[in-house]
């Protein structure tokens, strides 16, 4: 009964999403759009919520047992609260200038800091992988020479040739690999989303097999 | 070939929906039938007695074994990051895959940090880990606090990962699931630390960071036969033998178009496009 339901539920749901996309119908669009949509919207809620409990739980635990850095267990349920009562306060929270100021300069400001970090660890990520140990690597580096150097006015100072041979890389054998995983993942994802469709692949229902 | 184009309007113009934006057409409807049928054939087939192609090794996921041994040996946690997608495809994959590691973790008595960036998968994921603690006898091993949602914020959800790895010097890290621009973050975090680092990911243009970073690559659709390869189940072999079909189906459609292109003739273009 624990996974039975939950499949007949998905498959039900499953089916009249391939037909509201397949068949041309006004009642299985509003089906979709009115009740299938909620649906989803609602259970996201109560997601929300369960995922705010998870974080509660594990970081007041985390400060009552004193663990190692519960210092910054500390700081996150502050700004969590803290951004929990200006999103219930605030009316108009994504346009309320007090909320803005917060967002902008708080939330904003980190996102961005991490994202840089991504630079420093593409040139770590790239050291390692560009080391001459075997053909494959040394045709990477040979590559990604011919493409970095068609991507920089330098580039184009030392050879006019670099832009059109970098872009032929590209189009070339960057393109035609990219499309065929492609191809894979899509046929991948089909096979997977069936087989949770009709209930073979039950490792998302408590593990059962 | 308008003669054609004009029947096909009027047997499938009153019913059948067209998507341009989505590639939602006469061909993705035939090719969608097509898989069905072949799939609920090779099921049916597969529930009897057809013999079952052995599937070839993944070194990906024979290596999940080795990474949860290594964690054990050095009593260090092993970190799991179900990724940044919700309900889609690679999580279903990805939380498959979970469901056989936190069984390994449970035997071994070793620890697991499970990670998520959707509160949604959040529910799923807890009861996937209590299941095989469960099922191998251990319920009360289970830690309730190892499963975590960090953020539903890209950069946010990076960053408590990162965190993570660090502070609990993870002994494998592993990454299965949809990842966007943060994936190098996870990857080179682990890499600092020396963890041994699995991963895979439905997204083409983060797979190169995680070849560069990590010691194993799922490659495209290995991401989708974890199930099926770590279970051996002949059902879900089978849909792997209807995919390869797909598959070689398509190339030679490919091939077709290739030829008929360099000859000048649009007749595989027309025939794909006609509804």
């Amino acid at each position: 009964m624990r996974k039975t339901v939950p499949i007949i539920i998905t498959f039900i749901a499953g089916a009249i999403m391939i037909l509201e996309s397949y068949i041309q119908s006004d009642f299985l669009y509003k089906f979709v759009q009115s009740y299938l949509a909620r649906a989803v919207t609602v259970s996201t809620a109560w997601a929300v919520g369960l995922g705010a409990v998870n974080i509660i739980r594990v970081h007041g635990r985390r400060i009552q047992n004193k663990r190692p850095s519960y210092f910054y267990s500390i700081v996150l349920l502050i700004t969590f609260f803290w951004f929990s009562i200006l999103g219930f306060v605030m009316q108009k929270h994504n346009s309320d200038v007090f909320y803005l100021f917060f967002y902008d300069n708080i939330l904003l400001n980190l996102s961005a800091t991490m994202y840089s970090v991504l630079a420093f660890y593409i040139g770590s990520a790239a050291y390692r992988s560009f080391r001459v140990r075997s053909i494959d690597a040394t045709m990477l580096l040979l590559t990604s020479i011919i493409v970095m150097l068609g991507a920089v006015p330098i580039g184009q100072a030392i050879w006019p040739g670099f832009p059109t041979l970098s872009s032929w890389i590209g189009a070339n054998i960057n393109t035609p690999v990219l499309r065929a995983m492609t191809i894979g993942l899509t046929l991948g994802g089909l096979t997977q989303s069936m087989r949770n469709l009709i209930g073979i692949e039950r490792g998302h229902l408590s593990g059962g097999e | 070939m308008d003669a054609l184009k004009e029947t096909m309007n009027s047997i499938f113009g009153s019913w059948l929906q067209t998507d341009s934006s989505n590639h939602l057409g006469l061909t993705t409807f035939i090719f969608f039938l097509t898989f069905s049928i072949s799939l609920a054939v090779m099921i049916r087939r597969a529930q009897g007695t057809l013999p079952m192609p052995k599937l070839r090794r993944v070194a990906g996921l024979d290596a999940m074994d080795e990474a949860i041994g290594r964690a054990t040996e050095m009593g260090k946690p092993v970190m799991y990051n179900l990724g940044m997608g919700g309900f889609i495809a690679p999580t279903f994959s990805s939380l498959s895959v979970l469901g056989y590691v936190a069984k390994r973790i449970a035997q071994y008595d070793t620890r697991m940090i499970t990670v998520m960036r959707y509160a949604i998968v959040l529910p799923v994921a807890e009861e996937v880990i209590k299941q095989a603690y469960i099922e191998v006898g251990k319920p009360d091993a289970y830690r309730p606090d190892d499963v975590q949602f960090l953020s539903e914020q890209q950069f946010g959800y990076a960053t408590g990962c990162v965190g993570i790895i660090q502070r609990e010097q993870v002994a494998a890290n592993m990454l299965i699931g949809n990842f966007l621009a943060e994936s190098l973050i996870f990857a080179e975090a682990g890499t600092q630390i020396g963890a041994i680092q699995i991963a895979g990911t439905n997204n083409n243009v983060q797979t190169p960071f995680f070849i560069a970073a990590c010691d194993y690559t799922l490659l495209a659709e290995e991401l989708y036969v974890a199930s099926a390869y770590l279970t051996q189940d002949r059902v879900k072999t089978a849909t792997l033998l209807v995919q390869d079909y797909m598959k070689q189906g398509l190339v030679v459609i490919i091939i077709l178009g290739v030829l008929f292109s360099t000859f000048g003739s649009k007749l595989i273009n027309q025939l794909l496009t006609l509804y």
